[in-house]
């Protein structure tokens, strides 16, 4: 079944107001991923102000029109047409780090051990970061309450 | 006399006795019953519980939750760490086929896990059960100081459709009770840095712990009222090390229950708060 309407895609939703900046998520991310909590081998970073306190999270929003798919050159990159998930198939990689640069995010990194780039799965439908957010800071809902919170919180809810 | 069966988890008795001290007084003074939950074992701490073998890590917290669940008690936790796991456990242990398991495993040693008890967190106890009130009823030395209060990660945790705020707005109102002074600002709610240090310390240090110190000290707080022995314990051993990298504070921190006992007049002798890092029994001679 094709994803028919973008809106409804399930995505990670990020509040940091509910954030206490403690980083259980890039550990469970790790720990999914590479089996170790090495915080450097994180999907999701975040990102602590030492003046203010104000919390920001970077992760792969899993766009509806992926620039990371559209820079990579050997079609390493693709979005489910399911699901919108978008994965990277690194025995398809050839470490160029297009898709690193295209995203305005830098969602997609270059893993040095591999040689090759990686980016966040979306874990099969079930993140592991959202599971082990305590003040669920972070979870799986759709893009348009993605949208909605966004306004809310960066364009005072216009 | 109301019943409660307390689990004092691993940091209260190896590193914080203080606390244990602290929560009988307390318990005494309201008129409660502590019930021992003999043979309990590690939570396990929920970084290490949820990056091991998540059945292993189950069977553990299902066999502790069990130990209350026999006594007809729900468990009240002390620590935020506890609080999470156990917390988790009874939440995945609601699937029967995943007790189903976990049964078979504590079979073996002769115990079973229904679900039928809670997990509460002593913030909730104190907030829902005796009520703020009750609580300013009992304060005879009100204490004199501008304290700030940190919650802890895990104390966010909510049911759903439950305010994460509930419990630790519960717990600025149980410090103000005491008649302290609250220094409110937007990082009590950030990390202490403890999930961190386990990977990393020096970045845990510098990312969480030396902002935070830094914040406190130039908003003129005397001292640090958390709710979990694993952010007292970070905060205090952190603030040692942070003179590695040439930041020295001492900037006391304490658990609830101690500020409660001291501000019930239990003399600070009493509480051997000695055993705290930070000069704790300096601030608790000068505010009670």
């Amino acid at each position: 079944m094709k994803i028919e309407d973008i809106s409804q895609q399930r995505v990670l939703i990020y509040d940091p107001e509910r954030c206490t900046g403690c980083k259980c998520c890039e550990m469970a991310c790790a720990n999914r991923n590479f089996g170790t909590l090495e915080l450097d081998k994180s999907h999701i970073r975040i990102f602590v102000d030492p003046k203010n306190f104000d919390r920001e999270a970077i992760n792969c929003l899993h766009c509806a029109n992926p620039v990371c798919l559209n820079a990579c050159p050997v079609d390493a990159i693709s979005k489910d047409d399911e699901t919108g998930w978008v994965t990277l198939n690194q025995m398809k990689c050839i470490g160029c780090c297009s898709c690193t640069y295209a995203c305005p995010l830098m969602a997609a990194w270059f893993e040095e051990d591999r040689r090759a780039a990686n980016k966040c799965n979306f874990c099969d439908g079930s993140p592991n970061c959202a599971r082990f957010c305590s003040p669920q800071a972070i979870r799986v809902g759709t893009r348009a309450e993605a949208m909605e919170l966004a306004k809310r919180l960066y364009l005072g809810g216009k | 006399m109301k019943k409660y069966a307390i689990f004092w988890g691993c940091m209260i008795p190896q590193r914080l006795p203080s606390v244990e001290i602290a929560t009988r007084k307390v318990f005494e003074k309201l008129g409660l019953e502590i019930v021992e939950m003999e043979g309990y074992s590690c939570c396990p701490d929920p970084i290490v519980g949820r990056y091991m073998d998540r059945k292993t890590a189950l069977a553990i917290s299902a066999r502790n939750l069990a130990i209350a669940e026999k006594k007809g008690l729900d468990t009240v936790v002390l620590c935020n760490g506890c609080y999470e796991t156990l917390w988790e456990a009874r939440e995945d242990l609601e699937d029967k086929e995943q007790r189903k398991e976990v049964n078979s495993v504590l079979s073996k040693i002769g115990r079973t896990y229904e679900g039928k008890n809670k997990v509460r967190h002593i913030v909730e106890v104190l907030g829902d059960d005796i009520g703020v009130s009750e609580i300013k009823k009992l304060v005879k030395n009100p204490i004199k100081a501008k304290l700030a209060v940190h919650y802890g990660c895990h104390l966010f945790r909510a049911s759903e459709g439950e305010d994460m705020w509930r419990k630790p707005n519960q717990l600025t109102d149980l410090v103000a009770a005491t008649g302290a002074q609250i220094n409110r600002s937007k990082l009590d709610q950030i990390c202490c840095g403890f999930p961190t240090s386990h990977v990393n310390e020096e970045y845990s240090m510098n990312s969480n712990l030396m902002p935070k110190m830094e914040a406190y000290q130039q908003m003129g707080t005397e001292g640090v009222v958390v709710c979990c022995p694993a952010c007292n314990v970070q905060m205090e051993i952190g603030q040692m090390s942070l003179k590695k990298y040439g930041k020295k504070y001492s900037m006391p921190v304490f658990h609830l229950m101690e500020l409660l006992a001291l501000s019930f007049g239990v003399p600070p002798k009493e509480l051997s708060l000695g055993v705290h890092r930070s000069p704790v029994q300096q601030l608790a001679e000068r505010m009670v």
